[in-house]
């Protein structure tokens, strides 16, 4: 498979490793940061095919990110993951823009059905 | 004449008697005249013989016709004249005088100015007594009441029986009697009191002496002399001869003999050094008696006199522990409580007891102690044990069946020594104690919800925190069993893999095994509120913490803020996190400030800001600080922040934490989103602006 990479962006390392590990497993090429400041300093000059962030980071969230993104006019397309459960964090997650919102532990099947969304695959 | 003969044959026995003996006819001329009546008067026979004896002899004019008249009722008078002798000199004659025949009247008189020589001599004996009687400021007088009584039976023969009400009606005749009241004499504090120095100007009638206010005492003693009384007594107001008044204690004595010769001694004992001291007391009384009725607290006087006799029986009998005579003795509290008498309130009583009047508040004190027998129980105890007041928080019975609360201060003042009489002040302190009871309500209700709410933002807190090892262990088993699908799998991938697993794993594990417990997720319960008020109740619910530590905490509020749709609760506990936090922040340095303000971001968001004056968060902790298990504190849980963040999160609002400027110190700030409802009022709670 070929074509840009994939960003996954996630404060929590294992997080990102294992999510790295599959996606290349998976045929893509991955690239991983630890907070949307990170990607945003270093990853605008890396284009990408898509992003897969989690939400609830310390700095900026996820949706913060979406949001920036969007004002930049960059579309590239997000899928968001995130640990947490409340109906209202979910809900705003779900409205930002994002193709899709995972909640974690999610399985390879709902990856590839977010990215199939995204048309990444 | 049949007679004539025995008295010439008695002219000789006459001569012989050292009495005078004075015979006259009807018209009062001297028909015989013996030696004695020679010796005594310094007439002789021949120069008697004929004469009218009154006018030879001066015998005073108001005694004249009270002779006569006893003479044509009786046939007979007695008494003390004084009368002129030839040479000019006055003596005293008690006098016996009897109509022996219808034309004959035999007076007998014995010289007696010697006798009264003599009683000024003994008088003189008698000086000290009399000083005593100086001493105690007694004035005597010696009044001449002759005529007075001369009045007083021409009143009676004019057909007057009822001589009070006479008096009464007529002050005239009254002021006549006193004005021929003479005064034949009167001691030295008599002169000092009511004259100007000179007795002898006093030696006259009684009427400069007696103002017109204090006739009917007069008119009283008079009727007490009438009737036959042995003395009078009255308190009066009399009058020195240049006007200075004086209140008096007047008493009379009437001895038979003394009235027989138409005299009288009063005694005035001065009371106005005794009225003033009176008044003066009279006075604080009435000071003590507006006290006891214009106090704000209620007030009840009550006689203990019983109880005090008992306690010094049981005192004298050994007993020394009243706590425990109590116990041996099951009846005795009935008795005591029984036994002390209210016995007087004030309105603010009456309206502690609701009662109609004070009335119903009189009698036994069980009564309104129905509901405090330790109280009083206790009070008896402190009493016996000799203190002078009992200070205690009590519960009363109303009369309409209320409860209430009371600041319960017994006094007993030891001036009454046994006999004491007790006041009791009691305060309704109700309004006091159920704002207590309140806050204590809120305090435990608060730590309760804090508690469930604590647990129920920890579940979610520990949810992220489990899920996140769990998705990764998923993405790694998953990821696993794809490479194992391959034709060859990447053993060395597969290793990695399987040792993140089991990295993930145990982070789940650590972070199940640092939660000891848990409990259901609290449903946040969304009403109205005002922010305001909620930062209100924080700050009550701190205020003793806020104490402690000396702490300077202000408010600053912003009125009329749009209202907050969120849970109570829960909005508490995030304000008492980040208060808590800022304190423990400033603890141990000095002047440690706390500052909480309020304030509309835009019309569709309020913020709270919490401020401290404490060293601020680290730069490289900034971003970490609402992490879970992310703490600086020992022993800290490190999710404080996190469960206030997802609060305020959960209610749509941000908090952030950032430094002051300079180091000033750090700022939490949250911002919820203003409700959609009308601005809510804010309690007037919320309204101050208070410094703790």
């Amino acid at each position: 498979m070929v074509g840009l990479p994939i960003s996954v962006i996630d404060d929590d390392e294992s997080t990102r490793i294992a999510l790295a590990g599959l996606l290349r497993l998976l045929g893509f090429e991955a690239r991983t940061y630890g907070s949307a400041e990170e990607f945003l300093s270093i990853g605008a000059l890396h284009p990408c095919c898509c992003i897969i962030s989690d939400v609830h980071m310390s700095g900026l969230s996820g949706i913060d990110l979406k949001r920036r993104l969007d004002e930049s006019g960059e579309c590239t397309p997000v899928i968001l993951i995130t640990g947490r459960s409340e109906p209202r964090l979910l809900a705003e997650a779900a409205a930002s823009g994002a193709i899709c919102v995972l909640r974690k532990p999610f399985d390879t099947e709902s990856l590839l059905a977010g990215l199939r969304q995204a048309n990444v695959v | 004449m049949p007679g004539g003969a025995s008295v010439e044959m008695g002219a000789d026995i006459f001569d012989l008697v050292q009495n005078s003996i004075v015979l006259c006819d009807r018209g009062g001329r001297v028909t015989r005249w013996n030696v004695a009546s020679e010796q005594i008067y310094g007439w002789n026979q021949t120069k008697a013989l004929g004469q009218p004896v009154h006018d030879l002899l001066k015998t005073r004019r108001e005694i004249v016709p009270l002779m006569e008249q006893g003479l044509r009722e009786s046939g007979h008078w007695e008494g003390d004249v004084e009368r002129r002798a030839a040479s000019g000199v006055v003596k005293t004659i008690r006098l016996k005088c009897v109509l022996s025949s219808p034309t004959e009247i035999v007076e007998t008189g014995t010289d007696i100015t010697d006798q009264g020589r003599m009683e000024e001599a003994l008088s003189r004996a008698e000086h000290r007594y009399t000083n005593v009687f100086r001493a105690m400021a007694v004035s005597f007088w010696e009044l001449d009441f002759t005529a007075v009584g001369g009045m007083v039976e021409q009143l009676r023969r004019e057909g007057e029986t009822e001589l009070a009400a006479y008096l009464a009606a007529n002050p005239e005749f009254v002021r006549k009697l006193i004005r021929a009241t003479q005064v034949i004499d009167v001691n030295d504090l008599s002169v000092s009191m009511f004259g100007r120095g000179d007795k002898k100007e006093m030696l006259a009638g009684l009427e400069p002496y007696w103002p017109e206010a204090s006739f009917p005492v007069y008119a009283a003693a008079v009727v007490a002399a009438v009737e036959g009384k042995p003395h009078f007594a009255a308190e009066t107001r009399l009058s020195s001869i240049d006007g200075r008044e004086y209140d008096v204690w007047f008493t009379a004595c009437f001895p038979p003999e003394m009235l027989a010769r138409g005299k009288l001694l009063i005694g005035i004992l001065d009371i106005s050094a005794d009225k003033r001291a009176k008044a003066a007391l009279e006075m604080s009384e009435q000071r003590y008696r507006s006290l006891f009725h214009v106090l704000p607290v209620a007030m009840l006087q009550v006689d203990r006199r019983e109880l005090a006799d008992v306690f010094t029986t049981l005192h004298r009998d050994g007993v020394r522990d009243l706590k425990a005579y109590f116990q041996e003795h099951p009846g005795f509290y009935e008795y005591a409580a029984n036994s002390i008498q209210v016995i007087e309130v004030n309105q603010r009583a009456i309206e502690l007891f609701r009662v109609r009047s004070a009335d119903q508040l009189i009698g036994s004190a069980a009564r309104v102690w129905r509901e405090a027998r330790e109280t009083i129980q206790a009070a008896m105890v402190a009493r016996f044990s000799g203190a002078a007041r009992f200070e205690a928080e009590m519960k009363i019975r109303t009369f309409d069946d209320q409860i209430r609360d009371a600041l319960y201060v017994a006094h007993f003042p030891e001036a009454y020594g046994r006999e004491a009489l007790g006041l009791i002040c009691m305060l309704d302190i109700s309004d006091r104690v159920e704002a207590q009871a309140k806050l204590s309500r809120m305090q435990a209700e608060f730590a309760h919800a804090a508690r469930v709410s604590m647990l129920g933002e920890l579940t979610a807190s520990i949810a992220h925190e489990v899920n996140q090892p769990l998705g990764a262990i998923l993405t790694s088993g998953e990821t696993a069993i794809r490479w194992l699908d391959r034709p060859e799998p990447d053993l060395g991938e597969l290793r990695a893999l399987a040792t993140r697993t089991v990295s993930d794993a145990r982070r789940a594990g650590d972070v199940i095994r640092r939660i000891r417990s848990m409990a259901s997720n609290g449903e946040p319960e969304l009403i109205e509120l005002a922010l305001n008020d909620v930062v209100e109740e924080v700050m009550t619910f701190l205020g003793p913490e806020l104490k402690r530590q000396t702490l300077q905490a202000t408010l600053d509020l912003a009125p009329g803020l749009p209202s907050v749709r969120g849970d109570r609760v829960q909005l508490q506990q995030v304000f008492a996190n980040l208060a808590v936090n800022a304190l423990q922040a400033m603890a141990g340095q000095g002047e440690p400030r706390l500052l909480i303000r309020t304030a509309m971001i835009d019309p569709r968001a309020v913020c709270a800001m919490v401020e401290d004056n404490g060293p601020g968060i680290p730069p490289g902790q900034l971003h970490r600080l609402f992490q879970s298990f992310f703490t600086t504190k020992k022993g800290g849980m490190g999710i404080g922040l996190a469960i206030c963040r997802s609060i305020v999160e959960a209610h749509g609002g941000r908090l952030e934490a950032a430094n002051l400027p300079g180091g000033a110190g750090a700022q939490f700030r949250f911002t919820l989103p203003a409700s959609q409802a009308e601005s809510i009022q804010s309690s007037p709670l919320a309204k101050r602006r208070a410094d703790a």
